[in-house]
């Protein structure tokens, strides 16, 4: 008994550090977050939502003052594209008087189509890992949204990653290159090359096509094929390396992300309708 | 009343790290100043606050960020059980000090993390972690903690004014 009260404290911190192994061990089986947990990252996010605000002001106002010669050869580079585009609706509209005379034939056929059932919300990111490990962040989301685990997360540039958790008014986001998840993709060139990639932890997507005689360059767009969790057509990234391995008759790819993990302000979660 | 105190000043810390020191990002890395007030907290002050608020505050983290809950809980406990243990044999009144505690800490925490992480099957590469972010954040953090060092020393430690 005496060794026990001499090295009380030493006990208790062994204890303690029993109990966390026990929790590690218990959340890598269980990816689920309990209500317990719901409510410390909400209390934690009502003092973050005020502060991001400021930051974003500062940013916005403050900084951005210091950027100028920036902006402006930001903003000529975004009318040249902007007049690019407005070609590209041009020739789209003619598109779409194509397919809408098509689409009334599926309504002859009473054919039900998925595609277009989607809700857009336009979220703000409350919060960032601080420890640099991950590029993982946190949101502010309603409870009226309802937004469901696992709905994509995208914003401007491409995919972003999905939702990991919901607490009550916050969820947290894993990016797509720190996830272990597969996002199904196809290549925008020829839309018959499917495959899969995944984070490989070093800022990049790994994966492999699923026809190892797909002739697939370094450069080609890659866009989510819709076989997955998130819908169709969504940029992921562009192949940077192809490699063949005779051994194991696949073909695995490289992929650059369009997104820029490390300055993402706004992100519009897509929510699957009814 | 002195737990609340320092309480604050842990929440405060946490709040501000993972939203406005975004803006003062390096290379798209930012210090880790929960772990710098938790070193600086042990070394000057007692070793307790790094013990209660590292668990709490590295579980907030875990749980918001992390993949498995409990990682940062567990490093922050022991970087404040071995400065503790260390800290009669460094001198206080010289610079010197918190720029190797803080280094050796920082690595440590590091590699810590990442021993946890490939024990628990992440497939990360240590080389790649230290080319990316970690040398850089042991940079950041030791500069952070020169700079705080100043105020912990002058507060706590020659006025004798224990918290």
């Amino acid at each position: 008994m005496w060794w026990i009260r001499r090295n009380k404290k030493g006990l208790i911190i062994i204890a303690v550090i029993i109990i966390l192994v026990i929790v590690m061990t218990l959340s890598y089986l269980n990816k689920d977050i309990n209500k317990i947990e719901g409510k410390a990252g909400s209390v934690v996010t009502f003092f973050q939502v005020p502060l991001v605000k400021v930051g974003n002001a500062l940013n916005e106002n403050v900084f951005s003052i210091f950027r100028f010669k920036q902006l402006i050869q930001e903003n000529q580079a975004l009318s040249e594209e902007n007049a690019e585009l407005k070609q590209t609706i041009i020739d789209m509209k003619l598109d779409r008087a194509e397919t809408e005379s098509i689409e009334r034939l599926q309504d002859a056929i009473n054919y039900y189509d998925l595609e277009g059932n989607y809700d857009y919300i336009t979220t703000k990111i409350i919060a960032y890992d601080g420890s640099n490990w991950f590029n993982k962040f946190t949101i502010h989301i309603r409870k009226e949204d309802n937004i469901e685990r696992g709905s994509a997360v995208i914003n401007g540039d491409g995919l972003v990653g999905r939702i990991k958790d919901i607490g009550d008014n916050w969820a947290s986001v894993v990016t797509v290159v720190d996830d272990s998840h597969s996002v199904s993709f196809k290549v925008l060139r020829n839309q018959n090359f499917i495959g899969l990639v995944s984070g490989n932890n070093q800022g990049k997507l790994e994966g492999y096509l699923i026809d190892p005689e797909a002739d697939v360059l370094i450069g080609d767009e890659i866009v989510t094929s819709g076989l997955g969790l998130f819908k169709e057509g969504i940029a992921i990234g562009t192949i940077e390396e192809v490699i063949k391995d005779e051994n194991h008759l696949l073909k695995t790819v490289i992929v650059e992300p369009h997104v820029n993990f490390k300055s993402l302000d706004r992100v519009i979660v897509i929510k699957k309708g009814i | 009343m002195k737990y609340i105190l320092v309480f604050i000043f842990f929440f405060i810390n946490f709040v501000f790290q993972t939203t406005l020191l975004q803006y003062f990002s390096i290379f798209g890395v930012v210090p880790n100043t929960t772990l710098i007030l938790i070193v600086l907290f042990s070394f000057f002050c007692s070793e307790k606050y790094g013990y209660y608020f590292g668990v709490a505050f590295g579980f907030i983290q875990d749980i918001l960020f992390g993949n498995i809950i409990g990682i940062s809980a567990v490093m922050y406990l022991t970087t404040a059980l071995i400065v503790h243990e260390i800290k009669e044999y460094i001198f206080k009144d010289t610079l010197l000090s918190p720029v190797l505690l803080m280094i050796l800490m920082s690595f440590y925490y590091h590699m810590g993390y990442w021993l946890i992480s490939r024990l628990f099957g992440l497939d990360i590469s240590l080389i790649n972690i230290f080319k990316e972010f970690v040398l850089i954040e042991v940079l950041y953090n030791t500069v952070i903690a020169v700079i705080l060092y100043k105020i912990f020393y002058n507060n706590f430690y020659t006025q004798r004014r224990y918290i």
